[in-house]
């Protein structure tokens, strides 16, 4: 017997001009093919990420008025379809990272998902009802480590990638920096603590 | 003459007594800038940005040397380049940038010997523009070479100093050659009238 | 311990800084054979310029004072560079020149491997000054003349040497001394 668990199906990232910096893509199962495949086209997947930015906006006012969430960890920003939910991190330079999680991104084989249930029976137990609160911390902060190293390369210039008093910008083209979130995106699984 | 592993002692005794550190980042960013502005400046002329670079490494190690001299105490010449590239790996760098690199590939008249870098902290975080040239031309450590060619022509030897190999550019190591030329005579006094 | 006097060389044999403690006309004195000499390396301003004339017509004016004192600088950096020369041709290159003594003074010399050379002349009963004039060295020249960025490498002429942090350091470290 196979158990679906969640996995990442796109990690974004949006500079803070709401410009697009990196959009990494990553296949999901589907039982119907036995093939791994993206559960959305990229211009979807983009769509999605533009459809969080006025979530991002309304928590930042929201927590700005209210004194909350200082440390730039959104959470959920808002649940797409049965599938498919959005996460959401902002750094006080308004560089956002989001996370887009399929609930049933993954297949483990039943005997694994039995010995993972031995080991943290309730975080699997979990899953059917969406991830912990904080299952997505460790993914925001690989991506805020990557983030740092990339804008520690004396060739990359962030203004280019979003400039101060304007709009887009430039994505982000370091090969480095996309192996970071490639790395990230299929490494992670619910109750990774270290990525 | 100093064995190989006195020198490590050393240069570890006094990286741990008589430097003043300071924070890495300041160092790698400061570095990291001047590289890319000279980029720009020359407009990506990667021969000249490399050849400003060692200008600048030459200006520093005329400097650094004697430095290198007080805080290593030595009141004694090395007795030979063997001996100086000892000293210059295992105490140079290690009490500037706590690295101490790889001496090997002697020639064998002696005169000519390789550094590998293992860790290279200037260039920790970079990656080299992507404009299918930096690859090949820019050498972002360059200024190194300069800091050796300086340091070295202050005590009386006169070497060439550049590097073969870099990671940065996707090679498996990061390695300078370093060859002495001559070893530089006393100046006299001019001949009074 | 009386210092009379404390002389730099650079590597171009040239003499960057020159310095003389004893009221002059007591270092004239007391050591006919000690360099009195005027401080070359400013030689612009007449306070600097404090030797008294020793008599007889020919120095009496600014201008040959200051000759004099190059050619006591010359004189002593001759001195030092032959016996550190001779040094090494019996004793090896290992060897080092370390000081001379005469009747009336005594000069001590150090070099470091940048061939700077350092040199003092004191009173006859001093001992060893080999240390003092390493703590010179790392103390006050590396710290106050290398590492002030805005000094020159080469100091033709005494450029850059003669700041404020060296020379009252300096002073303050011989004065200590005596």
């Amino acid at each position: 017997m196979a158990t679906a668990i969640p996995s990442i199906a796109c990690l974004g990232v949006i500079g803070r001009n709401n410009n697009p910096l990196h959009v990494a893509i990553f296949p999901s199962y589907d039982p119907v093919t036995n093939n791994f495949a993206p559960v959305r086209t990229p211009l979807q997947f983009s769509l999605l990420l533009s459809s969080t930015l006025d979530v991002f906006e309304l928590r930042a006012r929201h927590n700005a008025a209210t004194g909350v969430g200082l440390s730039g960890d959104f959470g959920l920003l808002h649940a797409v379809d049965e599938r498919l939910a959005a996460y959401g991190f902002e750094t006080n330079t308004g560089t956002k990272f989001v996370v887009l999680v399929d609930m049933r991104g993954r297949r483990i084989d039943g005997a694994i998902a039995a010995g993972l249930v031995d080991i943290k029976e309730k975080r699997l137990g979990a899953v059917a009802v969406g991830l912990r609160e904080g299952e997505m911390k460790p993914v925001f902060k690989a991506m805020q480590t990557a983030y740092v190293k990339l804008l520690q390369n004396p060739f990359f210039d962030p203004d280019e990638h979003a400039p101060p008093a304007g709009h887009g910008g430039k994505k982000i083209t370091s090969r480095k920096f996309a192996d970071d979130m490639r790395r990230i995106g299929e490494t992670w699984t619910p109750g990774v603590t270290n990525l | 003459m100093m064995s190989a592993s006195k020198a490590s002692r050393l240069g570890e005794e006094i990286w741990k007594t008589r430097i003043d550190k300071v924070n890495s980042e300041l160092v790698v960013l400061t570095y990291g800038t001047i590289v890319a502005q000279l980029c720009k400046d020359f407009d990506s002329d990667y021969v000249e940005v490399n050849k400003q670079l060692d200008k600048m490494g030459y200006n520093i190690g005329l400097r650094l040397i004697e430095d290198y001299l007080a805080k290593s105490n030595t009141m004694r010449r090395c007795a030979n380049f063997r001996e100086t590239a000892e000293m210059i790996a295992k105490v140079g760098f290690k009490i500037f940038l706590n690295i101490t690199p790889t001496i090997t590939n002697w020639t064998s008249d002696s005169k000519q010997f390789s550094l590998v870098f293992d860790e290279n902290p200037l260039a920790d975080f970079v990656e080299l523009p992507d404009d299918g040239r930096a690859q090949d031309e820019l050498w972002f450590s360059n200024i190194l070479c300069g800091v050796l060619r300086g340091a070295l022509e202050m005590v009386q030897m006169q070497v060439e100093a550049h590097f073969i190999s870099d990671v940065l550019r996707g090679n498996d190591t990061t390695e300078m050659r370093i060859s002495l030329i001559r070893y530089i005579d006393d100046e006299l006094p001019p001949e009074d009238d | 311990m009386v210092i009379y006097s404390f002389y730099i060389f650079d590597r171009h044999t040239e003499c960057i800084y020159s310095k003389l403690w004893l009221p002059p006309s007591a270092a004239a004195a007391a050591a006919p054979a000690t360099p009195a000499t005027a401080n070359i390396v400013t030689g612009d301003g007449a306070g600097s310029v404090t030797l008294a004339p020793r008599g007889g017509p020919h120095n009496t004016d600014r201008r040959s004072v200051k000759v004099k004192a190059s050619d006591d600088a010359k004189l002593i950096f001759g001195t030092v560079f032959s016996l550190r020369n001779m040094v090494r041709k019996l004793g090896g290159d290992d060897d080092a020149f370390i000081s001379y003594r005469t009747g009336q003074y005594k000069l001590h010399y150090y070099e470091t491997a940048s061939s700077l050379r350092f040199v003092m002349l004191t009173d006859t009963t001093t001992l060893s000054m080999r240390s003092v004039l390493h703590q010179i060295y790392i103390n006050l020249w590396v710290e106050y003349v290398v590492k002030n960025p805005l000094a020159p490498v080469e100091h033709k002429g005494g450029d850059g040497v003669k700041n404020e942090l060296f020379e009252l350091g300096l002073d303050q470290f011989v004065r200590g001394l005596m």
